[in-house]
């Protein structure tokens, strides 16, 4: 008896001292809209549930976390960050954080859930997000994350302006847009259900597809396009140079789904896998 | 022994003579001391023999007849009323039933045949136009290619690409628009939309798009925002090469 006791006692220890994953139910909702400045891993996860948890902290974060608390912190006595902020609720100019000190907005609208992070990216170290494998998702990682994501059959939406955009084992449809960062996507196999857009103002775009992808496939660069898929070359017989535009239009095996890759200024890659 | 008053009360009954022989015989020899009551009784007496005499007048036999003749004419009326309206309500009810079961079916077919007649073109038309407020950022740049192919003029298509182009929360949808209204650039509304679009649209992918179409079309009314923008510091390098590249061809 006394054995037991001492046991639980150990564990309710370390669980208090871990800070729990912030998990929410998914049922009702088929699409998951994320806004964030952090950058934002994604993965699916094994039930029908949102769950976060706080990237890796590294040790100048934890810094920079106890800097902010001293900087709360005006009376010589250091009462612990639990003890200050016992029966207070976090607030920040964007809302009121719903998920238990992870400092996100959650909202409902219909079937789409709209998660919204409170806090700024100085404040964060990145997040990482598991969700169901065939919901859709919008993420928009605003001026300074990146996304990485892994897996998902859903619809994925993806915004970012500097950051870095990276997918593993998708298969659309895909809409993603950045101004500065890098494009990485490889496809499982490519959904029939409506376009892919991929779209950047400077960076290059490298896209992997399977060989026996049929979709209409369209080019659009002031750079080059890579490739190692055969295109057929339209003869531009008569055909007035409209502009220094190049679009470059094929069909692939049999044609089918609309593939729209655009880059303003890098270069595209096109894999056959 | 009876006082004045009392008699006097008394007298009609004395003279229906349903009182007591007590009573009567009380009476009698009051009236016979009292003249005041003497009197009282012979103008009661007198009084009663009017009403008596008065006779009852009865209604000739001439109403009599002309009554039951209204009567009768009447009822006969009544009666025929409710024969001849029981078939009538019933007509009634038949085509009030028929009525409604026209409506309904005429309500089927018209939405049975209602998309057949509608043209294809305006079919499609709405089709465009649902699919271009859809949830999904890539069934509404579907929308907006579809819409593309629209080659004659359609105010709603290109006011509802124009809102796309504005207000879309996707920069992928936002650039497929602004693709798509480069085809309908000799509509004044559209070069007025890819004008304030590039003085608004804060996204750098889309904003040179726009400085190539606004270009492309030869829009002169462009060059000032488009200096404007090369003068801001925030404005970024490879923005502000673009739009020194497409100053040039629309000087």
């Amino acid at each position: 008896m006394k054995k037991i006791f001492i046991l639980l006692l150990f564990f309710s220890t370390i669980l208090s001292a871990q800070k729990k994953d912030f998990k929410y139910s998914l049922s009702g909702i088929d699409k998951v809209v994320l806004s964030s400045d952090t950058t934002i891993r994604l993965e699916i996860g094994s039930s029908q549930e949102l769950i976060i948890s706080e990237g890796k902290r590294s040790s100048q974060n934890e810094n920079l976390d106890s800097f902010y608390d001293n900087l709360d912190n005006h009376s010589p006595k250091s009462a612990s960050k639990e003890d200050k902020r016992k029966g207070l609720t976090a607030v920040y100019p964007g809302g009121k954080d719903d998920t238990n000190g992870y400092g996100l907005s959650i909202s409902k609208e219909g079937t789409t859930l709209f998660v919204t992070d409170l806090k700024s990216y100085l404040q964060r170290r990145g997040m990482y997000i598991r969700l169901p494998k065939n919901i859709n998702i919008a993420v928009d990682a605003g001026n300074m994350g990146s996304i990485y994501m892994e897996g998902f059959t859903g619809e994925v939406e993806a915004e970012t302006n500097v950051g870095r955009i990276e997918m593993k084992n998708v298969t659309g449809p895909i809409t993603a847009n950045t101004s500065v960062g890098k494009i990485d996507i490889d496809f499982d196999k490519v959904s029939q259900k409506s376009p892919i857009t991929i779209s950047s103002s400077v960076s290059e775009i490298d896209i992997a597809i399977p060989a026996n992808t049929d979709a209409d496939l369209e080019l659009k660069t002031q750079g080059t396009v890579y490739t190692n898929f055969d295109f057929e070359t339209p003869k531009k017989k008569g055909m007035p140079k409209v502009s220094n535009r190049k679009s470059i239009v094929s069909k692939l095996n049999n044609g089918g789904v609309k593939i729209y890759i655009k880059s303003s200024m890098g270069n595209i890659y096109l894999r056959k896998k | 022994m009876m006082n004045c008053k009392e008699i006097q009360h008394k007298l009609p009954e004395y003279l229906e003579e349903s009182l007591s022989e007590k009573i009567k015989s009380g009476i009698e020899k009051h009236l016979k001391s009292c003249t005041n009551c003497q009197q009282e009784l012979t103008e009661l007496k007198s009084f009663l023999s009017i009403l008596e005499k008065d006779e009852l007048e009865l209604p000739s036999a001439n109403l009599k007849f002309n009554f039951d003749k209204m009567l009768t004419q009447e009822i006969a009326e009544n009666e025929t009323k409710a024969i001849s309206l029981k078939p009538k309500t019933d007509w009634k009810t038949f085509i009030k039933v028929a009525a409604s079961i026209l409506i309904v079916f005429s309500a089927f077919l018209l939405g049975k045949y209602q998309p057949n007649t509608l043209s294809s073109k305006e079919k499609n038309t709405a089709e465009v136009l649902t699919l271009l407020e859809d949830s999904s950022a890539s069934k509404r740049i579907l929308a907006v290619t579809n819409a593309e192919d629209f080659t004659h003029k359609d105010t709603k298509i290109i006011e509802a690409l124009i809102n796309r182009l504005f207000f879309d929360k996707n920069t992928n949808v936002r650039l497929a628009a602004a693709e798509a209204l480069s085809k309908f650039s000799s509509e004044i509304l559209v070069r007025d939309a890819l004008i304030k679009s590039l003085e608004t649209d804060k996204n750098t992918t889309v904003q040179i798009e726009l400085i190539t179409i606004l270009s492309k079309i030869q829009e002169k009314r462009a060059i000032k925002p488009m200096e404007k923008m090369l003068e801001n510091e925030e404005t970024p390098q490879y923005v502000k090469q673009q739009l020194e590249l497409n100053l040039s061809t629309l000087l």
